[in-house]
């Protein structure tokens, strides 16, 4: 693929997200209730990232030995901060809500 | 451009006029790069994690995200993304010897930081004219927590740029030689998938 190729899809790609970032602050102003609005919220943001990842950080087009390898190095991060949340909620989160 | 092409007839690589950075040394970098993002998401995730379970345990008064302007956060943001599509074509510039137009794209790499930076500086400006400090609640722990750190990695970010572009100028950087400006551009990206994130859970939620 053409270097001006990949320019025009770094284009879109920033006109996609322009867009999801409206549709954020769009869907933010429908009630869907709490749960709702942060789940789509959360979302919305976590495909953004992906979108980020995949065409400005390369990760798309990473090739040659070391691409497992920095794929297991985005992975991990993610897999770490799900298990952190995970703890913290039943012991503090829910420790202050039992007090209220 | 002396060295490079010296260290080239070191390394004796025929058809490579200029081959300061192999293949291998490119790749390794930008482990190294990774590993380090990795850390930097762990940091964020300390923040975020907290900020969640404060929340979860806050009352609905007290973690309310439209007291933050969200119009000129929404702004921000558009600023970041730009920004990011610029660096990314600054490195594709730079892949095709575009000294030109690379640097151009770092230009404004560093403008749309520096834009994000001044509206978050009337932010904060604002909140603290209405006497709101980090101490009033903690909900504004936390968003100043979270958005100065952020801050200071856009700052250290446009310092670094800042360096690059110079550098480009001198044509220190070529498609044989670019890791430094590729491994950058995995940060800035990074400072931006964090405001992606901190954006909708600070200022809509």
């Amino acid at each position: 693929m053409s270097a001006e190729n990949h320019d025009k899809i770094y284009f879109k790609v920033f006109y996609a997200l322009v867009g999801l970032t409206a549709l954020t602050v769009a869907v933010s102003h429908i009630n869907l209730g709490r749960p709702g609005n942060i789940g789509l919220a959360v979302l919305i943001a976590g495909f953004k990232v992906c979108v980020v990842g995949a065409f400005f950080m390369h990760l798309k087009d990473e090739r040659g030995e070391m691409r497992n390898w920095t794929y297991a190095f985005v992975f991990f991060p993610f897999v770490l901060f799900g298990i952190l949340v995970i703890l913290l909620i039943p012991d503090v989160g829910m420790r202050v809500m039992a007090q209220n | 451009m002396s060295d490079a092409s010296a260290h080239a007839a070191h390394a004796g690589e025929p058809g490579h006029a200029v081959h300061a950075v192999s293949e291998f040394e490119h790749a390794q970098s930008k482990l190294g790069m990774w590993l380090f993002l990795a850390s930097e998401v762990m940091f964020f995730s300390g923040l975020i994690g907290a900020y969640i379970v404060l929340r979860m345990g806050g009352t609905k008064e007290v973690f309310d995200g439209s007291v933050l302007n969200w119009k000129l956060a929404a702004v921000n943001t558009v600023a970041l993304l730009a920004s990011s599509l610029t660096m990314a074509l600054a490195i594709s510039a730079i892949r095709r010897d575009d000294i030109h137009r690379a640097a151009i794209n770092i230009f404004l790499t560093i403008s749309l930081g520096g834009v994000f930076l001044i509206i978050k500086a009337i932010e904060y400006s604002t909140k603290f004219l209405h006497h709101i400090t980090p101490g009033t609640n903690v909900f504004y722990s936390c968003y100043f927590t979270m958005t100065g750190f952020h801050g200071i990695h856009v700052l250290a970010g446009l310092i670094v740029l800042g360096v690059l572009l110079v550098r480009i100028l001198q044509g220190r950087y070529s498609s044989k030689n670019y890791t430094v400006i590729e491994n950058t551009g995995l940060y800035w990206h990074l400072v931006d998938v964090v405001w992606i994130f901190l954006f909708p859970i600070l200022y809509l939620l």
